[in-house]
């Protein structure tokens, strides 16, 4: 066996249910996050995605079920947890009277990191989040997405296992949103783990390797996407773009065995097909065979849309 | 038809009393201020009239008396309740960000006006009712005619109609409820004192006040110089005085304010009782009712100007006032440090990085109540007035024939009420502040304790506590510095009949008290402020709250003290007094007034000495700061939401389980 196996998955909730008086926020929700994942967290507002991302940061009070890091119960050990998290709450709050130097420095200082360290650390950060010629600005004169993308500065600066992130992209200019998932994607690419929550479906696809979707305090699916999109049978969506306009093989493609629909589209066609009846490779074999000069080939990463609005009935807790 | 009945449809009044009908707050504070109404109205009806009363038939005809009392009574709430309901109407609306979509309906301005201002009026009506069944008992008891009762309900809705007007004018006019809370009660002070005070001005307020400068003046010149005499003889000539000015004794000790003789052209409703309950000259009912022309039309000009500001004022930049005042100061700072020292600086601001206590360094290098400059500029502000008054009166020497210099208990009151105000407001936004600007969970999210993130905050009030504690300890100072130069002697407060040594002793006594005192009641207002920041989710309720309840717990203990002694008598004072202790303002009044010793006497008759009653008082309350202090730092985790290692706390199916925390917090890195 080895160590990677040994290890236990950095977050396992089991049995998750929380309350607010009459309110069932949370009704048993039980999912893990393996070492390395991006965990997409899915729901309308209201769902308990919040909730539940506050008992892993050691927030929320009251609650039944159990909730691990790193093997960690947080109840057990909230301090310890706390050094395994970086938490960004979906209203991110800065200090607005410090400067960017300023601010990194204090919550080095609230980690506990060397003093001598902290100066090589905030550097880091910053370069890593491309606010390094912001360091002397003040907080309050950074834009909002500079703002979130210091956010994520100082969960870094510790270096946690774990980053918990509430709706991140929330609130930002499409730049801003662009900024923040490619700096997500590198945090990615250094193995952190990280729990995401977002209402915007088609980035936390293309950044997501498991997603959970919530509805009502309830889990109501949990998996890696092929799973699901394989679970919900649902069609994937191929973007060809052709080198001539082929009336005929449209006809042709759409009686391919697999092939549920073929859109013809002012420079494209749209092709939706059951992948368990044809891969997308074969569908590209298809159209080269059929005589088809191919100059865009395009697989939508997921039909998220499709898949939420068809696991979801739009109910809140 | 049905769009002529829209006419009167009057929706936001119907939302108002709807959403007030919907919350369980109107209720409970309903239910008190009947408790409250009903139980002070029996007290003072068994006082001033049950007790007088021996055969049953007595009681009759003492209906009047009573509706007296319960009309004072009803006023009082008033005052206190209408510009508190009044003041967020529009305000409310404004913070909300709903005023805009409110303008934006058919509704006219006009109309928005006048529906929020019926809202409140119809909510302190509510109260009023209240009190029906009390006036019931009164007419039923005799000595009360039909139009009494009727005017006692004009003059009390004369007044609601006019606190509220005013209340929702400042709401209109101001951007916060706050700002508008504190303009309200500050017009309304303007409104009812500052007739009073321009009518005594011209005649005698104002001569007097001439004279008694002229003679500070003259005794501090005669003081340097003998022949400064010939300076007071052309200032004399100046000012045109008939007798020598040396000889004259302080005018100002004259005054005698006779209420009958005041106008109160804005708020008549005490004269109207006044003529209504005199027995003596009854007044016409009509000619009672006339006074009230000014308040309605002070209440028709406030709506008015209130018409005017609303859409004008409706989408005002939101301004941190504060930090305007100091951002002004500080440029008067530094032109009067360039032109005097060229720009000599003693003490830089810190521009050093955190490097163990990251909040506390916050708290004391960045945020305005905390840091070097603005603390010194408050000391400054409360410190030169107090200084420089206080050794101007030194030099003059006998200038009060009082025991102790009545200027000193000015500046006492003074300092106590701005230290106390700096403490609360600071202390008790420390942590709400850190909710509003939603950074408190991802300072909860670090792994500094729940103990360490309080006990760090507070380092900024810390050195506010310190900074506000000098000026009152200066009065104190400067009050038996007056003591020393002069040999005033208080013996006989304190009982003794002893030497010079003894009245040296006692007014030790009196400045360790004191001191004691600011060491013991700042951190108490300090915890208290804490302690309620941590329950209210909101900055401005945190204040508001922390500020009531310390108002409250001031002077409650001097209400129910009143009440009671005047619904049991005298012989019951060894009883009452005591209790008045228990407001945290009674020892620091009695050690400035010099009746520590004639209290002492009160309550005890010689079995209890002064300094007992310091003592037990001290230690009260020590007593509560070291209670606050310990469930403060118990309860925090609990308070600021979080689970916590150590603490013991299981909140799933214990919620009343408060945790145990055990030992301070770790400083290590």
């Amino acid at each position: 066996m080895t160590e990677k196996q040994a290890a236990p998955p950095v977050v396992s909730v089991e049995s998750l249910s929380i309350r607010y008086g009459s309110l069932q926020a949370v009704d048993n929700v039980s999912f893990v996050i393996p070492r390395g994942e991006v965990f997409g967290f899915i729901g309308p507002n209201g769902a308990g995605k919040s909730s539940t991302i506050r008992v892993l940061a050691t927030l929320q009070t009251q609650f039944q079920g159990k909730a691990h890091i790193n093997g960690v119960e947080v109840r057990d050990d909230p301090d310890a947890v706390r050094e395994m998290i970086g938490y960004v709450p979906d209203f991110f709050g800065v200090y607005d009277d410090l400067t960017a130097r300023e601010y990194l420095h204090f919550f080095a200082a609230a980690y506990r990191i060397a003093p001598q360290q902290r100066a090589g650390i905030v550097d880091d950060v910053l370069q890593l989040t491309d606010l390094t010629l912001k360091i002397d600005s003040p907080v309050e004169s950074l834009s909002r997405g500079m703002k979130q993308r210091l956010s994520l500065a100082r969960v870094l600066l510790h270096d946690p296992d774990l980053l918990l992130l509430d709706e991140p992209a929330s609130g930002l200019d499409p730049r801003a949103r662009i900024e923040v998932r490619e700096l997500l994607k590198a945090l990615q690419e250094m193995g952190k783990t990280i729990l995401i929550s977002s209402h915007i479906l088609h980035e936390l696809a293309q950044l997501c390797t498991r997603i959970g979707i919530i509805e009502a305090g309830k889990l109501v699916a949990e998996g890696s996407l092929s799973d699901i999109f394989r679970q919900l049978s649902l069609k994937r969506v191929v973007h060809v773009q052709l080198a001539k306009r082929m009336p005929e093989l449209v006809s042709q493609l759409k009686s391919v065995r697999g092939v549920d629909d073929v859109e013809e589209q002012t420079d494209r066609l749209v092709i939706k097909l059951r992948e368990d009846e044809l891969a997308v490779e074969d569908l590209h074999s298809e159209i080269v065979r059929l005589g088809g000069r191919i100059r865009m080939y395009q697989p939508e990463a997921m039909d998220m849309e499709t898949a939420f609005m068809k696991l979801t009935e739009g109910v809140t807790a | 038809m049905r769009a002529f009945w829209s006419l009167f449809g009057l929706p936001l009044l119907a939302k108002e009393l709807t959403e007030q009908a919907a919350r369980r707050r109107t209720y409970v504070i309903r239910t008190v201020y009947a408790v409250l109404l009903c139980g002070f109205a029996v007290l003072i009806f068994w006082g001033e009239v049950f007790q007088n009363i021996n055969d049953p038939l007595d009681m009759l005809g003492q209906g009047r008396s009573m509706l007296q009392i319960l009309v004072a009574l009803q006023i009082a709430g008033i005052v206190l309740f209408v510009p508190a309901l009044s003041c967020g109407a529009i305000s409310g609306e404004k913070e909300s960000n709903t005023f805009g979509l409110l303008l934006l309906t058919r509704l006219g301005p006009g109309t928005i006006l006048l529906e929020k201002y019926l809202g409140r009026v119809f909510s302190m009506v509510t109260f009023l009712l209240l009190s029906f069944p009390l006036i019931g008992f009164c007419y039923a008891l005799g000595g009360v005619q039909q139009q009494d009762i009727w005017l006692s309900i004009f003059i009390l809705l004369t007044m609601v109609f006019q606190l509220s007007a005013l209340g929702v004018f400042c709401s209109a006019f101001f951007r916060t409820t706050v700002a508008s809370f504190i303009a309200t009660y500050i017009l309304g002070a303007l409104l009812f004192f500052g007739p009073i005070l321009i009518q005594l001005s011209p005649s005698s307020a104002r001569a007097d006040m001439r004279r008694t400068a002229h003679n500070v003046i003259n005794r501090t010149l005669q003081r340097i110089n003998q022949s400064s005499l010939r300076s007071i003889e052309k200032l004399d000539r100046w000012t045109g005085a008939k007798t020598p000015t040396l000889s004259q004794k302080p005018q100002w000790e004259t005054f005698n304010v006779n209420s009958d003789d005041m106008h109160i052209p804005f708020f008549p409703a005490p004269q109207m009782m006044s003529q209504m309950f005199n027995e003596w000259s009854p007044t016409p009912t009509w000619a009672i009712a006339i006074r009230a022309v000014p308040a309605w039309m002070l209440t028709g000009l406030l709506l008015l100007l209130a018409r005017l500001v609303l859409v004008r004022r409706a989408f005002l930049q939101p301004r941190n006032y504060l930090m305007d005042f100091f951002r002004l100061i500080d440029r008067m700072f530094h032109a009067m440090n360039n032109r005097f020292t060229k720009g000599v600086v003693l003490v830089n601001d810190t521009l050093s990085l955190p490097v163990d206590d990251p909040v506390a360094w916050r708290e004391v290098s960045k945020r305005s109540l905390g840091t070097f400059r603005y603390l010194l500029r408050i000391f400054l502000a409360m410190e030169v007035p107090i200084l420089t008054v206080g050794l101007v009166v030194l030099g003059i020497g006998d200038f009060s024939s009082n025991l102790r210099h009545p200027l000193f208990l000015f500046f006492s009151i003074i300092a106590w009420t701005l230290g106390l105000l700096l403490v609360v407001v600071k202390s008790s936004t420390i942590i709400s502040g850190e909710r509003s600007s939603e950074t408190l969970n991802v300072l909860l999210s670090t792994p500094l304790s729940s103990r360490e993130i309080i006990w760090q905050k507070l380092a900024g009030v810390r050195r506010l506590s310190f900074v506000v504690a000098i000026p009152i300890l200066t009065v104190v100072g400067l009050q038996m510095w007056y003591v020393t130069m002069h040999g005033v002697h208080e013996h006989t407060n304190y009982g003794y009949r002893g030497g010079r040594s003894n009245v040296d002793a006692i007014w030790l006594v009196y400045g360790l008290t004191q001191f004691l005192c600011v060491l013991v009641l700042i951190p108490l207002a300090s915890w208290l402020s804490l302690l309620i920041g941590l329950l209210v989710r909101t900055q401005t309720r945190a204040i508001f709250t922390s500020l009531a309840v310390l108002v409250a717990w001031i002077v409650v203990p001097f209400v129910v003290a009143m009440i009671t002694m005047s619904a049991l008598g005298h012989e019951y004072e060894e009883v009452v007094l005591p209790t008045l202790l228990v407001s945290p303002a009674m020892l620091p009044a009695l050690m400035e007034s010099g009746e520590l010793g004639g209290f002492s006497y009160e309550i005890s008759h010689s079995k209890i000495t002064p300094y007992l009653v310091i003592l037990f008082t001290l230690g009260f309350y020590l007593g509560v700061v070291i209670v606050l202090r310990t469930l403060t730092l118990r309860w925090a985790p609990y308070l600021l939401g979080r689970q916590e290692s150590g603490a013991e706390l299981r909140y799933k199916s214990k919620r009343h389980a408060l945790p145990t925390l055990a030992g301070r917090p770790s400083r290590s890195t």
